[in-house]
């Protein structure tokens, strides 16, 4: 497979001539496991997993939607006839899914919650498993980590994501045509648009510059860090160029969309990392919104992983989900009961689903109280030990780290990761 | 109330908090920490008890403090050349241009200002009312402030203080856009009021003057004084010939040499 490297770009005839690479890729990680690829799909505003994933109807403490218990593998999951897409998804590739229950945020805070489920810590200036798994595995990449939802954190390694924007900013970057004008819409300007040969010519003077500045005050520490990011992002730059299909990411973010491009990024070796989302689930008014938003999520998962299940991998024979883990999370649940706008607050116990390569799958791990209390766990084994330590986001996050070949005590040295993920 | 203690009004409070060791200390980690782009964890102690010293001897004086810091030794580490031995040269040395600065930064030097008038979408019922004019590199909703580097506070709280694939892209489009004005507005001023184009005229092709231009814009843009006949200039006289022969368009000529300098390692980094 053709990927999108700073080599070939090199090999390929390109100007961009850069210093050799500085890391090879590891065959396999300290954690025991082989490197998987990457994709995190976020369900920010926090949903209500008593929906799908944490059945509990018929109790007084807890107000949940009309459905019954199916079972898919040994998952039970909660099931009704107006949302359909879950139950198609389950049915598909249940084998391949490990449900993760009651998983504890120790916040109540979008932001704080966010940062701690994405990077299993409590700080905004770690990376988050996304950006960590990328630069592990793959920083050579032309795009390592791609973001194409709006949340993510990258911290010390800002220099290997590649960041759609909010409102996809990032195609009017590649296409200033499309993009918001400067001046206004009745008279806009736009920049100048050097032809191939001119593009060539400012390349070859910036990468000269940039190269003399290196030899001049860029050999040690600090500086050549930064020459080096600034030399690697003006490859990188290019090679975004190339994924014509980011334009369509426009700002509604359609999750099928997203999907699709971050299939696009992963087959064609841009990145090893992307992240995707689904927003809206801040439900504090009228809960059983969280139909409509499941109905959208799992029709956008079951399309992801139904196309990683039958496109080819990268090695002889395998396909692309042989080689990649999915993880489907949202920062915070929802309280057990309806306010009186019929919606839910926030909640400090969550759900996710771990699925693809590695994966103990067909199986629940972890549980949660009849009062959405997250119930205490073994991590070796995922069984619950009520009064037990709780499964914390770190544990989560350290879990995934292992499962891609991360050795998480690296990033993550205060979380024993939740081993009962992998098989 | 400042940690038990009551107060009465805010000068009893400023007071209390000027005297409390763990804000000057905390201040000048910050101050320290923002001029040279790292984390307060990042700031050495004894460089931060020293700035503490200075803020008490100033009488917490910021503006003492900010001077002290961009005057001081590490903030020259940059342009050093050779290794000092101390460490010093791991931890600090070039700035990257915030988003903001990017901004001011290239409308002081050609007056362009990336901004764009979204009034007319006023009408619009999928967007939010009064969207105004929003500077592109300030605004990080519609604009390119995370995407260069910065924050929104809500998806990304910490910026980024180096250069990635779409930090590059912003830098690449705000030079297109900088070049372009300048040399269609240049050449339709009077010498004296341009913004850099002050030596050449739209036929000016000869090497002598074309290199006298290219000198002022070295000094101009990355403040290197060189004569213009020295070999430094060389390959930027070399771009701009080679895209004058390719296009035979002595604008286009100097659109392409501007982009390419005003996108230079010297202009993304200070």
């Amino acid at each position: 497979m053709h990927k999108l490297s700073r080599r070939n770009l090199i090999l390929g005839g390109s100007a961009l001539l850069g210093t050799a690479l500085a890391d090879a890729r590891p065959t396999r990680a300290a954690s025991g496991a082989p490197p998987r690829k990457l994709i995190l799909m976020v369900a920010s505003g926090g949903w209500d997993p008593t929906y799908v994933l944490d059945p509990k109807p018929g109790l007084s403490t807890i107000d949940g939607p009309s459905g019954e218990i199916r079972r898919f593998d040994d998952i039970p999951v909660f099931t009704d006839a107006s949302r359909p897409a879950p139950t198609a998804f389950f049915e598909a590739h249940a084998s391949r899914c490990q449900v993760i229950n009651g998983v504890q945020t120790q916040s109540i805070v979008h932001a704080d919650c966010l940062k701690r489920v994405l990077t299993g810590t409590p700080s905004d200036a770690s990376p988050d498993i996304g950006a960590i798994t990328a630069f592990t595995h793959a920083r050579e990449l032309a795009a390592p980590y791609l973001v194409l939802g709006q949340t993510s954190y990258t911290g010390p390694l800002a220099s290997i994501a590649a960041r759609a924007g909010t409102a996809n900013q990032i195609g009017g970057l590649l296409n200033p045509y499309a993009g918001l004008p400067a001046g206004s819409f009745e008279q806009p300007t736009y920049p100048f648009m050097p032809d191939v040969t001119e593009e060539s010519l400012i390349r070859e003077y910036v990468t000269a510059r940039t190269a003399r500045e290196t030899a001049i005050r860029g050999q040690l520490g600090h500086n050549k860090r930064r020459l080096e990011d600034f030399s690697d992002s003006l490859w990188r730059g290019d090679a975004l160029k190339n994924v014509g299909t980011l334009g369509e990411l426009d700002f509604t973010r359609d999750l099928m969309v997203q999907a699709r491009l971050a299939l696009e990024g992963l087959e064609t070796g841009l990145c090893y990392a992307v992240q995707i989302e689904l927003g809206g689930w801040d439900t504090h008014a009228n809960n059983a919104a969280q139909t409509n938003l499941n109905e959208r999520l799992y029709a956008g998962l079951k399309y992801l992983v139904d196309e990683l299940a039958a496109r080819p991998g990268e090695n002889a024979g395998s396909k692309m989900i042989d080689e990649t883990v999915v993880v489907v999370l949202s920062e915070m649940g929802r309280t057990p009961k309806l306010n009186a706008a019929a919606g839910k607050d926030h909640w400090p116990v969550t759900s996710a689903i771990v699925l693809g390569s590695g994966v103990a799958g067909g199986r629940v791990v972890g549980a949660s109280s009849d009062e959405l209390g997250a119930v205490g766990v073994d991590l070796e084994t995922g069984s619950s030990l009520p009064g037990g330590t709780q499964l914390a986001y770190g544990n989560l996050a350290a879990g995934i780290l292992s499962l891609v070949g991360v050795d998480p005590a690296t990033f993550l040295p205060n979380s024993e990761p939740l081993h009962a993920l992998a098989t | 109330m400042y940690f038990g203690t009551s107060t009465d009004g805010l000068v009893e409070l400023g007071r209390l908090m000027a005297d409390d060791p763990r804000f000057s200390l905390c201040a000048a980690k910050r101050f320290y920490g923002y001029f040279h782009q790292l984390a307060t964890d990042e700031v050495p102690l004894h460089i931060a008890a020293s700035l503490q010293k200075l803020l008490y001897d100033t009488g917490m004086d910021a503006k003492a403090l900010a001077r002290a810091i961009v005057l001081g030794e590490d903030f020259r580490v940059s342009h050093v050349v050779t290794d000092q031995g101390d460490g010093r040269m791991d931890r600090v040395g070039y700035k990257k241009l915030r988003p903001i600065q990017m901004g001011q930064l290239i409308r002081e030097l050609t007056g362009f200002e990336w901004a764009t008038d979204l009034t007319s979408l006023d009408d619009d019922p999928n967007l939010p009312y009064g969207l105004g004019a929003p500077n592109l590199l300030e605004d990080s909703f519609f604009g390119y402030n995370v995407l260069a580097g910065g924050i929104d506070a809500i998806f990304v709280t910490r910026p980024s203080h180096t250069y990635s694939a779409t930090s590059s892209l912003v830098l690449r489009t705000l030079a297109g856009h900088a070049a372009r004005k300048v040399v269609d507005e240049d050449f339709d001023q009077p010498a004296a009021q341009r913004w850099l184009l002050h030596l050449v005229e739209v036929n000016t092709d000869d090497e002598g003057t074309i290199r006298e231009q290219l000198a002022a814009l070295h000094l101009r843009l990355y403040g290197e004084r060189h004569p213009s006949e020295d070999a430094a200039l060389d390959s930027t006289w070399a771009l701009w010939r080679a895209a004058f022969a390719h296009s035979s368009d002595i604008s286009r000529a100097w659109k392409t040499t501007l982009s390419a300098m005003l996108q230079d390692v010297r202009i993304a980094y200070y």
